[in-house]
């Protein structure tokens, strides 16, 4: 029998678990279960196993540990003051905001004013697109008149912006 | 500036009583925005503060240009100073305590005051008396746009407006409606109306802003969720509901008069009688008291004052305008003293019908 995950190698090794008084059963070779974190030693899960959280895999650090790269707020700083440090907090704490957001919100996707310095730079994004696919077509003309159609779009978006 | 100035002013949007009924005083837009790539000023060291108050400044200065805005920086200011500012709805609790780099932008009418390095880097705030939500928020819409052409916005296409506290996050924007809620009080109504409002997703609050208390019978009403929804959305749906709890209270004024004219009667009466004789005032007192003076001049029972008059006279009572106007810093105990007779002083033509 072919092992189940790489369909190539012999099946070494039988996973056997009762879900929901169901038997669910997994035969897999030995690199298979030894690149997905399972040890024969050791008791695991049919999910953990098949969904990468072996013993193995890769084990999340606790919450309190994490600490954000641009302005060093740790979690446990959010948790005493509730105030994120940095806009690029809310990338680092993604997971930590999800349910505050979700929990606090009408949504969680933005639905009002955007910058107009953003909506330019999702024009150029799509010309840029369209350039791309004139060259690769070879057709230089249509090219040169979107490559002018992105600087001005550029020249437009920062008419007096002061250096960050 | 000024702030000699601000107490003595008898134009201010302050004074005004847009709706005549004297149930919605005022309209606040509020909308924060932070830099890209700054820490937030809670979270900032003080130099970094600083350069975003110059950055800040200078760009305020081009965007409102027209408005010739005062600047006000808060280790300038002294504490009676914070205090009118305070009372006047310039300035937030919060950023009368902070140092360097903390100040305020005022136009001339203060009718926009912008906040630099408080909770967030800016705080644009609009406001007008009466409910005009959608006028405050196209002057505080375009100083918005003018003002990201000169300053890089902490933006997410997922998130929108990035701000220091993830309540505030998405479109930035904080509506508030002032009202005077005389009428449902005395009807014993206002807890139900208060219990539906949460329910629709509106929070209330005091005179005074977040964690302050309902007093003199006027409540704030605002916007709960500021992610998912446009600004005009928000807008709207706040409109809406400080309508409808306006048409409450009008219903609630009628059928008060109908059935409850006494405990109305009484209430103006001893509020009358105690503003009229009284020679020591706590600010507290004082402003309940005005609002059952304000009740009477809605109900027509007060004679020789305006809703304009009240609205002046609970600005002065408090403990900053006091003191300004008496030229010196005042202990609270002077201060009720001093209060009071400036009351009998203001009210002393004025009759019961």
């Amino acid at each position: 029998m072919k092992c189940e995950l790489c369909q190539q190698n012999e099946a070494t090794v039988h996973f056997k678990q009762i879900v929901d008084s169901v038997a669910k059963e997994l035969f897999v070779c030995a690199a298979c279960a030894a690149k997905n974190g399972f040890e024969i030693e050791s008791p695991t899960s049919l999910t953990d196993f098949l969904f990468g959280m072996g013993v193995q895999g890769d084990v999340k650090p606790p919450a309190g540990d994490k600490t954000c790269p641009a302005c060093g707020l740790r979690r446990e700083d959010f948790d005493k003051r509730s105030r994120l440090g940095c806009p690029t907090c809310y990338e680092t704490f993604e997971e930590e905001l999800r349910p505050y957001l979700e929990g606090t919100h009408a949504g969680t996707r933005h639905a009002g004013k955007v910058p107009a310095t953003e909506q330019v730079s999702e024009e150029i994004a799509a010309l840029r697109e369209a350039l791309d696919k004139a060259v690769a077509r070879q057709d230089f003309e249509e090219a040169a008149a979107l490559r002018d159609k992105v600087r001005a779009l550029q020249g437009a978006a920062a008419p007096d912006r002061e250096p960050a | 500036m000024v702030i000699d100035d601000l107490v003595k002013r008898r134009d201010s949007w302050l004074l005004a009583a847009e709706d005549p009924a004297g149930i919605v005083i005022s309209s606040r837009v509020r909308l924060a925005r932070n830099l890209r790539g700054c820490s937030f000023p809670g979270w900032a060291p003080e130099d970094e503060r600083v350069r975003v108050w110059q950055r800040v400044r200078d760009a305020l200065g081009d965007a409102m240009s027209a408005e010739h805005p005062v600047f006000l920086e808060m280790p300038e200011l002294g504490d009676v100073d914070k205090e009118v500012l305070k009372e006047r709805h310039l300035i937030s609790r919060e950023i009368a305590v902070q140092g360097a780099g903390s100040g305020v932008a005022v136009s001339p009418d203060e009718g926009i005051a912008v906040m630099i390095n408080e909770e967030d880097h800016l705080r644009l705030q609009g406001i007008a008396p009466g409910l005009n939500l959608a006028a405050v928020w196209d002057r505080i819409d375009r100083l918005d746009s003018r003002l990201e052409a000169k300053l890089e916005y902490a933006f997410s296409r997922r998130l929108g407006y990035l701000t220091a506290c993830p309540t505030n996050v998405g479109t930035g924007l904080r509506a508030s409606v002032m009202m005077h809620l005389s009428g449902l009080r005395l009807m014993d109504e206002i807890e139900p109306v208060m219990k539906g409002l949460d329910k629709l997703g509106v929070a209330v609050r005091g005179l005074l802003g977040e964690g302050t208390e309902a007093y003199g019978n006027i409540c704030q009403i605002s916007n709960h969720s500021t992610l998912g929804e446009s600004e005009a959305a928000i807008l709207k749906g706040l409109t809406e509901v400080a309508r409808e709890v306006a048409g409450h209270e009008r219903n609630a004024r009628l059928r008060l008069m109908q059935n409850r004219q006494s405990r109305a009667r009484d209430e103006i009466g001893r509020a009358y009688g105690v503003l009229r004789h009284a020679h020591v005032l706590r600010s507290r007192e004082a402003i309940d008291l005005l609002a059952g003076l304000r009740l009477g001049v809605e109900f027509e029972v007060v004679r020789g004052l305006t809703v304009g008059d009240v609205n002046e006279i609970m600005l002065l009572s408090q403990p900053g305008h006091l003191q300004k106007i008496l030229g010196r810093p005042l202990e609270p105990d002077a201060r009720d003293e001093a209060r009071a007779a400036m009351i009998r002083e203001k009210l002393s033509r004025v009759t019961l019908a």
